[in-house]
């Protein structure tokens, strides 16, 4: 063993690998947990009985209690919806993308650019409420049907959901395929739309896969717009049939759930639920290790000699099919870009009524309900969780794009276990809150737990978008400060970490999103009651929670207009934030040319 | 803090380079190097692409130990310290052989910090300083009367032939004893080009000037011994009027006539 | 220049931090604090209560909604002053009161014309998918593990007497919604008329119909005689042997008194004077 001095730059690379770890503990913490608190489930019930079992009556008594958990239906209902909207919005989120980057006009950019971004910090809880007021009660009219629930409704909703989520990501890593692929294809005489769809597409195709990735990980994981469309009947998913998936029920049944088995039953779907997360990020790195090398080792073809004969070629113009992928592009980003201008509108026009000023700023109490609370509640979430996610997270990305040894098995297992945490369904974050920090750390139901779960949430996003934004930094510009002496320490904080501010700050704006539109992980963390948070221990509802609480609670008066009011001002928040996020980058980017 | 001291420059030649390999992983790419850089010269490192210049130039002031699997066997000197010697100071050693790179490297700052942050790097802050050895690092590049009023705009917004003067002028603010130039020009125009070339005519009163080219022209114009190196090996190294004139192995001959390269 | 931004960020983040402290101290008051956890069928009554008692006597009252189970937990170790409960209870150590009585009303869209149906056609509805009266085609049930649910499926039997609660699966028909605002958002939504649903009688207003169930129509009188047969206790507990402390003691007293009851009654349920 080598004697390593134990200096500031080991120090520092220690603190930053510990970090890095951080997220492989908390994914094992998730699992140990979890696992440990459906045990009772899984003893009582058997492990295949649970899986397979068709039948879902937890308080039935005159059944026997291996017959009353079966989980079946779910599942396949969580993988039916995940399919279908992933497909769906997959497809729209890529083409939409193409379009922006490719073909969209100059002017038209930055409004687009604007619109997914917005787009993406909207609340699953706004969308799954639109859902509920607006295509449901269409559908019924459009297909002469009793109710819309079902695999149609909800499909529709979580793949407009994906959009934009998938949309950015492919838009970012399209946008970084070097210019030269595109003027090579040109100068062979490609047309541009053959460039764009055999050139450029395919070179993004790794940034495609993440997006589709972080696509399935929050169909799998949306519960509350999900919860309010599939409409949790016994059956399995069909287009109009109410059906359960496995997130749905666990946020459908906790709050009741209390006897000694419903709960590690629900608990235990959540952990089955996490098996699923974890089996298709290990699918997803085998994909991304193989074809990271160009070339498809599944069908590799041997090129015989051509032992000197000359055929005769015959050159033809092609590109047809490109062509009409063109026009499909722009007819999808058009429908999209409508699709989610008409929601907000929809949501912002039926919610500004209601916004007076008792509603937002009276005294919330027993007598009335105000959005006070929330306010406060939300900021608290934040600025807490923000604390604790912002130094592990940063501190992980520098481990990742300045020290790690990129490859190496230490290295590609951080990322896999950050993937998978990313992946991790929001509600299996509040399993895991309830669960560890509520019980067994003994904090209880309170904004503390709300912000210690919320920071694992955005952990993730801290660490990608900050480490995007470090690798983006030239390795010219270290090579310049190493060949001055500078030490590592100074390099990172003086040279690199500077410019991958905007990155920060950019993931601090997402994780904000993120924080704000996240409900299913703070209902049975935080707490959801209308009454202002003396702190951190006591309870608190954050504006998400509030619009829920509006929803589901009973004897509030005028709950849909003080949903849309709620929501109204949820699209508010994402609005102010982009506006944030842009003024930002503008500054940085007017800084950083002149 | 303890100082920084500079390496002490006794002898004829500033750097020695002795029976060096190295290897990046299993690939050798540099084989059996001996040579040595005279004091206050400038020595140009000419040959095809691969031959192992710039590999050679990086050795000097240790910047491969950034490659992955990069192995180096043998002695490098700067006066009689051997820099891959476990007790020397690698901020030390970089401090004082500087290096330019190829494509023209400022950091993301203005002006001003660009050549601030070395000195910065060593400690000193006062700012008066500061702004003396900014003065004289951009008088040093020749480029004080063309930026003097634009000190705090972003570096980033110079033009590329600014950009590589400016990072000269970096290199120069910590002052190097020797300054490593790799292909500093080849991404210029004639013009930029020209005025680096005057600018490096200029340096080697104070410093060894190392440079690595492509431009068997500039290693003409303006190298006092040059060096040949091919397929990782040093061919021949001599005067530059004697490389270019009486090369003594033909595959020099070859490369300098045009015969190949 | 990037510290600027840096410092910047950084005080907007401490001015929010202060600004959550002191709006979070703001809301601090000296009275006594009550707590109160439970069911949340029985708590938008308590809610109506609380606020009228706040009004003259100053003590905060805080009412944590979960669920009846969770209710009598944290009453029997202590956690809770008052634990609410949708149902009969039946623990050792625990004090019950009843403090009203809640009917389960059937509802559909205002634009349906069925009004009168049996609980056979309610149970072949929600058991079989069979349309009653052949307009209603779809149902809505509350969850697993509501008070609500229990109570409905405890009261809704086949004509053979079955009842709809030992049923292991619900026919394709039938949604789940998990809460009462929901359940009557999307039937008031539901323009085809064609779905049922069940709330608490407290929760009743005039987007919705009830129906009348074997021609007894879903009034606060109806349950008190024993006419409506769909109908449930709602109960405070607390623990026995912790007691009432006397600003509890005078919340349960307000309760049951005539100005309490008046609340009860004023809210749709039924009072027990």
């Amino acid at each position: 063993m080598r004697n390593v001095a134990l200096t500031k730059e080991n120090v520092a690379k220690a603190v930053f690998i510990a970090f890095a770890a951080f997220s492989i503990l908390a994914v094992f913490a998730i699992v140990f947990f979890l696992l440990y608190q459906s045990i009772p489930a899984f003893r009582q019930i058997g492990f295949f009985n649970f899986l397979f079992g068709t039948t879902w009556a937890p308080k039935n008594e005159s059944l026997p209690v291996a017959e009353r958990f079966g989980i079946f239906p779910m599942i396949v209902g969580s993988v039916a919806l995940t399919i279908t909207s992933v497909a769906l919005g997959g497809v729209l989120a890529i083409f939409t993308a193409v379009f922006v980057v490719y073909y969209c006009p100059k002017k038209l950019k930055p409004v687009f650019h604007q619109l997914i971004n917005l787009l993406a910090g909207i609340p699953s809880i706004v969308y799954g409420y639109f859902g509920l007021t607006f295509l449901m009660p269409l559908m019924v009219k459009i297909f002469h049907i009793p109710q819309a629930y079902g695999l149609l409704s909800a499909t529709l909703i979580l793949s407009l959901m994906l959009v934009p989520t998938v949309a950015s990501i492919t838009k970012n890593s399209l946008e970084s395929v070097p210019m030269n692929y595109y003027e090579g294809a040109l100068a062979l005489g490609c047309s541009k739309n053959q460039t764009v769809f055999k050139v450029c597409l395919p070179a993004a195709k790794n940034g495609i896969l993440a997006a589709i990735i972080l696509g399935v990980g929050r169909a799998v994981g949306e519960t509350m717009a999900v919860q309010f469309l599939v409409g949790s009947g016994d059956n399995y998913p069909a287009l109009f049939l109410p059906f359960r998936t496995m997130t749905s029920s666990i946020v459908l049944e906790m709050g009741y759930a209390d006897d000694a088995l419903h709960k590690p039953a629900l608990v235990a779907i959540g952990f089955i639920l996490l098996l699923f997360i974890l089996v298709i990020n290990l699918c997803l790195a085998a994909v991304k290790r193989n074809d990271s090398i160009s070339g498809n080792k599944l069908f590799n073809r041997k090129v015989k000699e051509s032992r000197g004969a000359i055929s005769k070629f015959s050159w033809h113009k092609t590109g047809s099919a490109q062509d009409i992928l063109c026009i499909l592009s722009y007819c999808i980003a058009a429908l999209v870009a409508v699709m989610l201008l008409f929601v907000v509108g929809f949501v912002l026009i039926k919610g500004v009524g209601g916004l007076t000023w008792n509603f937002l700023f009276g005294k919330s109490g027993n007598a009335q309900v105000t959005l006070a609370p929330a306010f406060v509640s939300t900021g608290m979430v934040i600025l807490l969780a923000l604390l604790i996610a912002l130094p592990f997270g940063i501190g992980a990305a520098i481990f990742l794009s300045e020290y790690a040894k990129k490859g190496s098995r230490f290295v590609k297992i951080i990322n896999l276990f950050i993937d998978t945490l990313s992946g991790v369904p929001s509600v299996v974050f509040g399993l895991f809150g309830m669960v560890f920090f509520g019980n067994i750390l003994g904090i209880g139901t309170n904004l503390l737990n709300g912000s210690l779960t919320l920071s694992l949430i955005v952990l993730p996003t801290v660490i990608r978008s900050t480490e995007q934004s470090l690798t983006e930094v030239p390795d010219s510009m270290r090579e310049a400060s190493y060949a001055l002496g500078a030490s590592k320490v100074r390099t990172i904080f003086v040279v690199v970490l500077p410019q991958a501010l905007s990155g920060i700050i950019t993931s601090v704006i997402l994780s904000i999103g993120r924080i704000v539109s996240e409900s299913a992980a703070l209902i049975y963390t935080a707490g959801a009651v209308a009454y202002m948070p003396q702190g951190y221990f006591s309870r608190g509802a954050t504006l998400s929670v509030m619009m829920w609480f509006f929803n589901s609670a009973d004897g509030i008066a005028d709950a849909q207009a003080k949903c849309f009011a709620t929501a109204a001002i949820l699209i508010l928040c994402v609005l102010i934030l982009n506006i944030l996020v842009t003024v930002i980058e503008k500054t940085f980017r007017k800084r950083s040319n002149r | 803090m303890k100082a920084i001291e500079k390496f002490e420059i006794n002898g004829e030649y500033a750097l020695t380079v002795e029976n060096m390999n190295l290897w990046y992983g299993s690939f050798q790419a540099l084989k059996g190097i001996c040579m040595n850089f005279p004091k206050n010269n400038l020595t140009a490192m000419i040959g095809p692409s691969g031959c192992g210049k710039s590999t050679l130039i990086k050795s000097l002031n240790r910047m491969n130990d950034l490659v992955e699997g990069c192995r180096i066997t043998g002695t490098i000197k700067v006066g009689d310290t051997d820099i891959y010697d476990k007790k020397c100071d690698l901020p030390r050693l970089r401090k004082n052989v500087g290096m330019v790179f190829q494509r023209p490297n400022p950091l993301a700052m203005s002006v001003y910090e660009n050549i601030a942050y070395g000195p910065k790097t060593f400690g000193i802050k006062n700012r008066s300083m500061l702004d003396e050895i900014v003065e004289r690092s951009l008088k040093g590049a020749a480029m004080w009367e063309e930026v003097k009023d634009r000190l705090n705009k972003s570096a980033l917004g110079l033009s590329g032939g600014q950009q590589q003067r400016l990072c000269i002028a970096r290199a120069l603010s910590v002052e190097p004893q020797v300054l490593l130039m790799d292909e500093p020009t080849s991404a210029l125009d004639p013009i930029s080009t020209g005025k680096i070339e005057e600018l490096c005519l200029e340096l080697k009163k104070s410093m060894t000037v190392i440079m690595v080219t492509h431009n068997m022209q500039q290693a003409f114009r303006i190298a006092d011994k040059t060096a040949y190196f091919l397929l990782g090996e040093m061919i021949e190294m001599a005067d530059t009027s004697v490389i270019f004139s009486h090369p003594r192995d033909k595959r020099t001959d070859d490369y300098i006539n045009g015969r190949f390269g | 220049m990037n510290k600027k931004v840096t410092s910047l960020v950084l005080s907007a983040a401490l001015i929010a931090a202060t600004g959550c402290a002191v709006l979070g101290t703001a809301g601090c008051n000296e009275a006594v604090e009550i707590n109160i956890s439970g069911s949340s069928s029985v708590s938008p009554l308590m809610q109506a209560l609380a606020a009228e008692y706040e009004k003259t006597h100053n003590v905060s009252i805080v009412i944590n909604t979960s669920d009846s189970s969770t209710g009598i937990t944290e009453a029997k170790e202590g956690k809770n002053d008052l634990g609410m409960a949708s149902k009969a209870v039946k623990e050792d150590d625990l004090t019950t009161v009843q403090i009203a009585t809640d009917g389960v009303a059937v509802i559909v869209n205002t634009a349906s014309t069925v009004s009168d149906v049996t609980s056979a056609e309610i149970y072949e509805l929600y058991a079989n998918g069979t349309p009653v009266q052949t307009s209603i085609v779809a149902a809505i049930s509350r969850e697993e593990g509501s008070g609500t649910r229990d109570a409905f499926g405890d009261l809704i039997k086949s004509s053979e007497g079955k009842k709809l609660k030992e049923l292991s699966s619900l026919a394709s028909c039938v949604s789940v919604q998990n809460a009462t605002g929901t359940v009557k958002s999307v039937i008031a939504s539901n323009t085809a008329a064609n779905t049922m649903g069940y709330i608490s009688m407290g929760s009743l207003d005039n987007t919705v119909k009830a129906l009348k169930v074997k021609g007894v129509e879903a009034t606060a009188e109806n349950v008190k005689n024993g006419s409506y047969s769909l109908s449930r206790p709602f109960n405070v507990v607390y623990n026995t042997q912790k007691g009432l402390s006397p600003e509890v003691k005078a919340f349960l007293d307000f309760i049951l008194s005539k100005e309490g009851q008046a609340v009860v009654t004023a809210k749709g349920y039924v009072d027990v004077l």
